[in-house]
């Protein structure tokens, strides 16, 4: 033992015990036993420290050879299945590891937009209105594709390519993306309530037409407020324990209310701008869509639904508290469940009458999403596990997802007999997607329409602003955004 | 040797103040940089310098100034509740005969529960289990008394209520912990001379206890004002802001603004503001409230 330090640490412990007072000073003097003692705990301490670190350095080497595919995923049907069945499968078949991390809905994005520069995500959700935000670290899959002989253009309708698949203004040329479970939201409604005579016979009586599915906005709101009931009256000659309520969405703001007024918005043919990037979100329209909508759910929405985040209120629709529902469509299973399976009906959205396009039925955005591969250096082990599970393996996700991009999903006989409601289900599946509105490839498509259109609808439905002031808000904001990007003068 | 003397000290302080330059300096530089800038969170490393324009828009949005007042009714409604019940808690918790009991020590804590539950955590639990209107525990209590409760968060009158409520629930454990070690060291000897001598309750508390605390008293409130000033996981998680902006305060602004919208620029415009009230805010209080002598 170094005598120098010796002799220092004994005049420093003699300088403390005497500044300190403390007459027990001596007995802190360090003796050479007591300083060897304690160079040989450093010294064990730091073989034990290094040791394991030696032999987790030659364990690392090994681990260097192990592939780890990292996936960020967007909470839905497919989770439960991809845990349970296809991936362990997948590792046990190839020896890739590979970890699937769940995030928050509103997170999605935000996470791929700080991780992805870095890599930190081999795999990550896809929806076209987030693209804009990490568009630069997304992998190109053209090549992936022709390495598996996979044309898209032979296996998934025209508008998913164009709204999911690819984006002309951001990635031209290039698939960026796997659609997976594109869609658009539909109407669920209780076929026995509509079609039991004492119903029938009650709102002929009320209304002097019959009672039919809403084919209308003015329909469907007419149809609610029938339907809309306290406890302890009754529907289809059953005592309700509960109160009924007519129509719902799930309408948290300002993401919940957004999903949901969009469908009024362009159900009108409002398009919220064009390609010259004009919009028409300044129509007197809106004013009466937005009107409409406050109505709506003032009238039929139970209230609970303003704190209801996405799909939230389809397991009202599911305990028999609902007569008629949006349905995004991967949330049928919910729907045929507990009181409402076998009662459930389906149809497009109502049309607005008088719109601006001329739609014969209503209609949203596209939304639902897809898979979409980050240029790491896993992009090619990353892409496989993706044809595998979606391409190669596209029935059997079905039948356990309930999710539908490919056509062969929707004709397999064997999906369609995997459940009864499939024969009515599936049709108006597709007829909505054909009339859906593809949302416009531009980064700040989220920041213009998504969050500003469901803050002036809430802003409007609480009275926080009047309609006119609301609506002048949300186009100033899309003319400030434009004009930032340098899109407009 | 006097110029060691004089150096020393700043070399043990040194550590830490870089530290703190780097860790809150270098963050507070930046948000004031960018709160003059055009910038998005897309694009955070092409600002476009702007000047006031984003405090010009701010503050000629009546939303803003909304949102002001609703920060502003949060944190004194947040702050009153938490000092009061922590108050009058750690006040029973150190009477003779209840305090250094079994029960006392059990209940103390427990009483920390809240104040060690995530904030974020405490928020949804918030809305999906008390305030829920129709299985919620608080039209539940009310349900049994007779009493038909209101949907607490989607009423625009009540939905601020409840945050206050929620917020100052999980806040009054830090002030019944400090309340409670200051009244313990208030000599019995004292209180019980005043006894003697015919002291009322409310003597005893404004004439001795107060007195004493009274730096405490202080110290709290200012704590639980600058946090309550700033709070945004329990709303965020409660609320969301909501309903119609009722409860949408300046973090939740911020979180709109800069994560919602990108809008990075206006947003670190708001943080930028919420810096300087605070800073008046706390510096008032502790001149007014001579914090600064609490050592002495």
């Amino acid at each position: 033992m170094d005598k120098f330090f010796i002799d220092n640490l004994r005049t420093r412990v003699t300088f403390a015990a005497q500044t300190t007072g403390n007459r027990k000073g001596g007995v802190l003097y360090m003796t050479h036993k007591h300083c060897s003692m304690r160079a040989v705990a450093i010294t064990l301490a730091l073989f034990l420290i290094i040791v394991p670190g030696v032999f987790a350095g030659g364990g690392q080497e090994a681990a260097e050879d192990q592939v780890t595919i990292r996936i960020g995923e967007h909470p839905g049907a497919h989770v439960g299945p991809m845990e349970d069945y296809f991936i362990p499968m997948y590792e046990e078949m190839t020896g890739i590891n590979i970890e699937m991390e769940v995030l928050p809905p509103d997170q999605v994005w935000q996470r791929f937009q700080l991780d992805a520069p870095d890599g930190g995500w081999d795999i990550g959700y896809h929806s076209p209105g987030w693209f804009g935000y990490f568009y630069e670290y997304v992998a190109d899959l053209t090549p992936h594709m022709d390495r598996h002989d996979f044309d898209p253009y032979e296996h998934y309708p025209e508008p998913v390519i164009n709204s999911h698949m690819t984006n002309e203004l951001l990635r031209p040329g290039e698939i960026i993306a796997f659609a997976r479970n594109p869609m658009s939201p539909i109407m669920a409604y209780r076929q026995d309530w509509f079609e039991h005579p004492d119903e029938r016979s009650a709102f002929q009586e009320e209304y002097g037409r019959e009672l039919t599915v809403p084919e209308t906005w003015d329909e469907l709101y007419e149809v609610a407020v029938f339907f809309t009931r306290s406890a302890g009256d009754t529907v289809a000659g059953e005592t309700l324990e509960q109160d009924l309520y007519g129509y719902s969405a799930s309408v948290s703001e300002p993401g919940g209310m957004a999903r949901a007024f969009l469908a009024v918005v362009y159900s009108m043919g409002l398009d919220g701008f064009d390609d010259d990037f004009q919009t028409d979100l300044d129509e007197p329209l809106l004013l009466e869509g937005v009107e409409f909508w406050t109505r709506l759910i003032r009238d039929t929405f139970p209230e609970d639904a303003l704190t209801w985040n996405f799909l939230e209120h389809v397991d009202f629709f599911a305990e028999g508290r609902l007569a008629m529902s949006e349905l995004w469509p991967e949330a049928v299973l919910t729907a045929e469940s507990r009181s409402a399976a076998g009662n459930v009906g389906y149809s497009t959205l109502p049309v607005w009458p008088g719109n601006r396009k001329d739609l014969p039925i209503g209609r949203s955005f596209l939304g639902g999403g897809g898979v979409l591969v980050f240029d790491t250096p896993n992009q090619e082990h990353a892409y496989d596990f993706l044809h595998w599970l979606l391409v190669e393996n596209a029935v059997e996700f079905t039948l356990r997802t309930a999710m539908f991009a490919l056509e062969e999903q929707f004709s397999s006989d064997e999906v369609l007999g995997s459940q009864d409601f499939y024969d009515d289900f599936l049709p108006v599946f597709l007829a909505q997607m054909e009339y859906a509105f593809p949302r416009q490839p531009i980064a700040e498509w989220g920041e213009v329409m998504y969050t500003p259109v469901g803050q002036f609808a809430s802003d409007v439905y609480y009275g926080v602003e009047s309609p006119e002031a609301a609506q002048q808000r949300l186009v100033d904001n899309m003319l400030s955004v434009f004009r930032r990007e340098g899109y407009i003068d | 040797m006097s110029t060691q003397r004089y150096f020393r000290p700043w070399s043990f302080i040194l550590p830490g103040a870089l530290l703190g330059i780097v860790t809150l300096g270098y963050p507070v530089y930046r948000a004031i940089f960018y709160s003059f800038h055009a910038v998005t969170m897309r694009r955070l490393g092409e600002p476009v310098f702007i000047g006031f324009e984003n405090f010009t828009r701010l503050f000629g949005d009546h939303l803003f100034v909304r949102s002001i007042v609703v920060t502003i009714n949060f944190t004194l409604g947040t702050t009153v509740f938490a000092v009061v019940f922590g108050l009058l808690i750690a006040s029973i918790m150190s009477t003779r005969g209840i305090r250094g009991t079994l029960k006392a020590r059990f209940f103390m804590a427990f009483y920390l529960v809240p104040f060690v539950t995530t904030q974020v955590v405490t928020g949804i639990l918030g809305r999906l289990y008390v305030w829920q209107s129709s299985y919620g525990l608080v039209n539940h209590l009310l349900d049994r008394v007779g009493i038909s409760g209101p949907s607490w968060l989607t009423n625009l009158d009540t939905a601020l209520f409840a945050t206050v409520f929620t917020n100052g629930w999980r806040m009054t454990p830090l002030a019944l912990l400090i309340f409670y070690a200051a009244l313990a060291t208030i000599p019995d000897e004292l209180v019980e001379s005043a006894e003697v001598d015919g002291a009322s309750t409310f003597a005893l508390w404004f004439r001795i206890k107060f007195p004493m605390i009274r730096f405490h008293l202080g110290f709290v409130s200012l704590i639980i004002l600058t946090s309550a000033f700033r709070e945004f996981d329990v709303i965020y998680g409660l609320t969301g802001g909501g309903p119609g902006r009722s409860t949408e305060v300046l973090s939740i602004l911020v979180y709109r603004l800069g994560v919602a919208q990108g809008n990075m620029g206006m947003a670190n415009a708001v943080s930028v503001t919420m810096l300087l009230v605070i800073s008046v805010i706390t510096i008032i209080a502790v001149k007014a409230g001579k914090l600064g002598k609490m050592s002495d």
